[in-house]
């Protein structure tokens, strides 16, 4: 007996999958493993002395019928206060079937948002999981968004923003290079109908916003936390790992966001407290260490949305959603979604394999 | 740009255990030199009992990084004294080039030994690793072998060490059945060309015996510590993950080897310390809790390979290797073994994959 296996390639992953559907599938994926942890593992990352990373994301989410490993290298250039890459390779995710074991797709590539397109690395998962947080954390009367970043990320963001919170009708966006932000402002007001402001400093980003969303390849803190106005909801989206200081790689682990933030945060999200240990992304893991917060009183997004962490609970909380890294729920979720609809639509090679049990046996 | 996919049918006669051996010894040096290319396995379990087994890592003495993912659907029988699987996927090995980061190749499937053809689940590696360990730890003058199991890991592990220790002469063999081990002794000596002789306990196996090996399924102690001599070497395969305990699948930890082996052990070894810690590996992880040993006396395969780490120092020390699990160091080598011989003799399918500046130019709205 022979068995299928849907082999997509990049181009064939474009212009299937919503924000809208993304946001819904990790959250779900994220509720699901906090339910069943076993089903769920930190992201894991491989160097090698060349300066090759692979980034590894297995997980599944049982309710999709999915589980699996997602696999991403890239290269990167060393040190510097920003993070750029030599190298980003396609990424590829294994999807198997959770209940039987068997392979459905191997999908080598991006899923990028529908409408988006192809843009930054791993945009519409990591802007998808922005995205629950922006569900539950924001003011519910939120209309002023101040963006840090004018790339890839800061388009997809933007769109998880205004997907979960359509009252926003004034954006603010600023990026190290003026061009890029009129350019941004310029296309994603038209795109998305509202209106976008380039603006000149970082105060001016977060000065009488409602959210504000960092979407850059920073690796040093946007701004001050005393800048920082009660009722405001933060995202930042650099997690980083230890792995990289270990190797030589840098100095220090990356920042995004201060000290301060956390110690004035109201409420602080993760996206799986097991990475802080494992991964120790700074933002987190040095307030840890300094003693201005505790482990135990970070939540993570399986429990957003709970009884046991419902969210904002008044107007002049300020909120803070670390959108620590992405995890293996929240790929192969995509993943799987990506792999349905491409079927449905005929694309993809259909590769043949011999069952495991009918290949040659012992000789 | 584009990378080498190969199917299963097309990497079963490829890779001999002495190769396979010298490919794992590499990956552990790798590991040693350079941490942070190697990680633990790390287990995710579906609540329908489907495991995916991800081995993320490199050997760059190889010039490659990737991982390695393996799906089974496992089912727990006699209470948990035995696991056994309702499916077994083909593991899927993703290689990159450890200096470029480009996609070299996917291999889909297991590599199996070229002269054993494919037998159990991961024989080939888990076989190749325990070799590592029988290079630096077995006495020079082994003769004599106890060998716990009749199934395809029982033949991969005792190949791997005839491999090493070609001076190897007998073999008392044990498993339940006694029709298979039979049938084992009958099967191998022949292929093997050596004596085996199938024994009616564990205990007949492993008395006085140079060398044991456990190549068994069981999830509950084969042995009494007490039974061992000075001078024998004892090699587990058994390493048992925690999470099938916080899944459900298991009451408790999976053991193999008991603590009284663990204290009277001169040396112990096992493959990746990390993974005693990160999976709470019973056979170790149980013994460190309860104080018998320190998890950094534990030497690594990369110490050894690596000579920084002694693995025997005379004839009369008992040795233990806990080949505890597999990870990218074997997972990966032995892929790229494959990828390397498999290419050499222009097999596979080259598959193309757009530059990503035409994706971006003809994708991006």
């Amino acid at each position: 007996m022979t068995r299928r296996v849907l082999l997509l390639r990049p181009q064939e992953l474009q212009g299937l999958v919503t924000m809208k559907e993304a946001i819904d599938i990790v959250e779900q994926g994220y509720r699901e493993a906090w339910q069943y942890p076993a089903i769920s593992a930190p992201r894991r990352r491989v160097h090698s002395p060349g300066g090759v990373r692979v980034s590894n994301f297995p997980g599944g989410v049982h309710g999709l019928g999915v589980i699996g490993t997602g696999e991403r290298p890239d290269k990167l250039n060393k040190g510097g206060e920003n993070q750029t890459k030599e190298f980003r390779g396609y990424p590829v995710h294994l999807v198997h079937d959770s209940n039987t074991g068997q392979l459905l797709s191997i999908m080598i590539g991006e899923v990028d948002e529908k409408t988006l397109g192809f843009t930054s690395v791993m945009a519409l998962r990591t802007a998808a999981t922005s995205g629950i947080g922006f569900r539950h954390l924001p003011r519910q009367d939120v209309k002023v968004a101040g963006l840090f970043g004018s790339a890839g990320q800061a388009a997809n963001q933007l769109l998880a923003l205004l997907t979960e919170r359509r009252s926003i009708n004034k954006v603010k966006v600023y990026s190290r290079d003026p061009d890029n932000r009129r350019n941004f402002a310029e296309k994603y007001s038209k795109r998305f109908n509202v209106e976008i402001v380039p603006v000149y400093t970082p105060e001016e980003v977060i000065k009488g916003s409602d959210v504000v969303h960092c979407a850059t390849n920073t690796s040093v803190p946007l701004f001050n936390g005393d800048l920082l106005e009660p009722g405001q909801h933060v995202t930042g989206m650099i997690g980083s790992n230890v792995q990289l200081v270990k190797s030589g790689y840098r100095s220090s682990r990356r920042r995004e966001i201060d000290d301060r933030t956390a110690e004035r945060a109201d409420l602080i999200v993760c996206n799986l407290r097991e990475t802080i240990l494992t991964e120790e992304p700074g933002d987190l893991y040095e307030p840890i260490e300094k003693g201005l917060i505790n482990f135990e009183d970070i939540f993570e997004l399986g429990e957003l949305g709970t009884d046991l962490c419902p969210g904002r609970t008044g107007d002049e909380q300020i909120t803070y959603h670390k959108n620590t890294n992405g995890n293996g729920v929240a790929d192969l979720g995509i993943a799987m979604r990506a792999y349905e609809l491409a079927k449905e639509d005929g694309r993809g090679t259909w590769l043949e394999f011999a069952e495991p049990e009918d290949l040659p046996q012992a000789i | 740009m584009g990378f080498l996919l190969l199917r299963p049918e097309e990497i079963q006669d490829l890779v001999d255990m002495g190769e396979a051996i010298e490919a794992v010894e590499k990956g552990y040096i790798s590991g040693h030199r350079y941490p942070v290319i190697n990680a633990p396995r790390r287990r995710v379990h579906s609540p329908a009992g489907v495991r995916i087994s991800n081995f993320p890592g490199g050997v760059d003495e190889m010039g490659v990084i990737g991982a390695a993912t393996r799906a089974d659907h496992v089912v727990q029988l006699d209470e948990g004294r035995n696991q056994e699987y309702a499916y077994r996927e083909h593991p899927i090995h993703v290689l990159n080039d450890s200096n470029t980061g480009e996609l070299l190749s996917i291999v889909v499937g297991e590599p199996v030994e070229k002269t054993l053809g494919y037998t159990s689940l991961v024989a080939l590696r888990t076989a190749a690793t325990s070799g590592v360990g029988f290079k630096y730890m077995v006495r020079e003058n082994a003769e004599t072998v106890g060998l716990l199991g009749s199934a395809g890991q029982a033949a991969n592990q005792l190949l791997a060490l005839l491999s090493v220790r070609p001076g190897i002469k007998r073999v008392k063999l044990f498993s339940r059945s006694k029709d298979n081990r039979s049938w084992f002794a009958r099967k191998y000596a022949q292929k093997f060309d050596i004596e085996i002789e199938p024994v009616n306990s564990i205990e007949q196996a492993i008395v006085g015996v140079d060398v044991i090996i456990c190549a068994t399924n069981t999830n509950v102690v084969l042995f009494d510590g007490d039974l061992l001599v000075p001078g024998q070497h004892v090699t587990g395969i058994i390493g048992g993950n925690m999470q099938l305990v916080q899944g459900g699948f298991l009451k408790a930890a999976r053991r193999e080897i008991d603590d009284r082996t663990v204290e009277r052990a001169d040396i112990v070894a096992t493959n990746l310390r990390e993974s005693v810690m990160s999976e709470k590996q019973g056979d170790l992880y149980e013994p460190i809790e309860r104080g018998i040993i320190k998890l950094e006396d534990i030497i690594e395969l990369g110490a050894l390979a690596t000579g920084e780490a002694i693995g025997r120092n005379n004839d009369e020390e008992i040795t233990y290797h806990k080949n505890n699990n597999g990870t990218a160091a074997s997972e990966i080598a032995v892929a790229m073994l494959v990828y390397e011989k498999a290419k050499a003799a222009g097999r596979g399918t080259m598959i193309d994959l757009i530059d990503p500046a035409v994706l971006q130019e003809e994708f991006a709205q």
